[in-house]
């Protein structure tokens, strides 16, 4: 089964426009499609904005969302720290570190991000980087035309 | 992801149900019969959730201004939970 590690930015998107591939890749995971890797970072980091952005009921039910699905690895702190050093001069901001670690540690395939700044990063040549217009296309399923695949 | 002390619960089935159940292991789409009921309660769980989560959901059209708006209040609380809690422990 593919294993797949979803940017914050993926998380959120599905939420807020439920017409977007970001939902999509979501709807395909909770069907058991692929695998999804997560850490104790990218927890911290969706809590946080949804907490902030859309209050505390959304963000716990969120989280539960993110629980749920049916098949998930979660990364700790000890398990992505690991790859710190290897892969600290690949990344232009060291705060970005713990997501590409955690898709080293969790042996993810693709990292699913609507953020292009990620991905012209030089750890581009180590990591498989897909929007998720991207990552629908690779896989074969239907995409929609939205603004920068998200 | 598998609790460490899962609970045991029983439950009946229609037989032609388990018989689809055990069509599908066979076929190695599940390991086993528990494999193949967290699975299905896990999407149960996370498709009520999706719609409850919806209920609370105001669309937001995604054109290149909103998109950086997310990036940036993205980038701003990774910042924000990097220097908190692993900055010093990590650098």
């Amino acid at each position: 089964m593919l294993r797949i590690y979803l940017d914050t930015n993926v998380y959120y998107i599905s939420h807020l426009n439920p017409d977007t591939n970001s939902r999509r890749v979501l709807k395909k995971a909770i069907e058991a499609n692929f695998a999804i890797i997560q850490s104790d970072y990218l927890y911290d980091e969706v809590i946080r904005l949804f907490r902030r952005d859309l209050g505390k009921d959304v963000a716990s039910k969120q989280r539960l969302l993110m629980l749920s699905i049916p098949h998930i690895e979660v990364i700790s702190k000890f398990e992505w720290s690991l790859f710190i050093q290897q892969y600290t001069k690949y990344v232009m901001d060291i705060d970005d570190l713990p997501h590409i670690c955690s898709y080293f540690a969790g042996e993810a395939s693709r990292f699913v991000t609507t953020n292009r700044r990620l991905t012209q990063m030089k750890v581009q040549q180590f990591v498989e980087f897909r929007t998720p217009k991207g990552l629908l296309d690779e896989l074969g399923y239907e995409y929609l035309d939205t603004v920068n695949g998200v | 992801m598998v609790s460490m002390h899962p609970e045991v619960v029983t439950t009946r089935l229609p037989s032609i149900d388990l018989k689809l159940i055990e069509f599908f292991i066979k076929k190695g789409e599940f390991e086993d019969r528990s494999d193949f009921f967290r699975c299905a309660i896990r999407r149960m769980v996370a498709e009520l959730t999706q719609n409850e989560l919806d209920l609370f959901s105001t669309v937001r059209g995604m054109d290149e201004n909103e998109l950086d708006r997310i990036h940036k209040e993205i980038k701003d609380i990774r910042r924000e939970i990097w220097k908190e809690k692993y900055a010093e422990d990590i650098s």
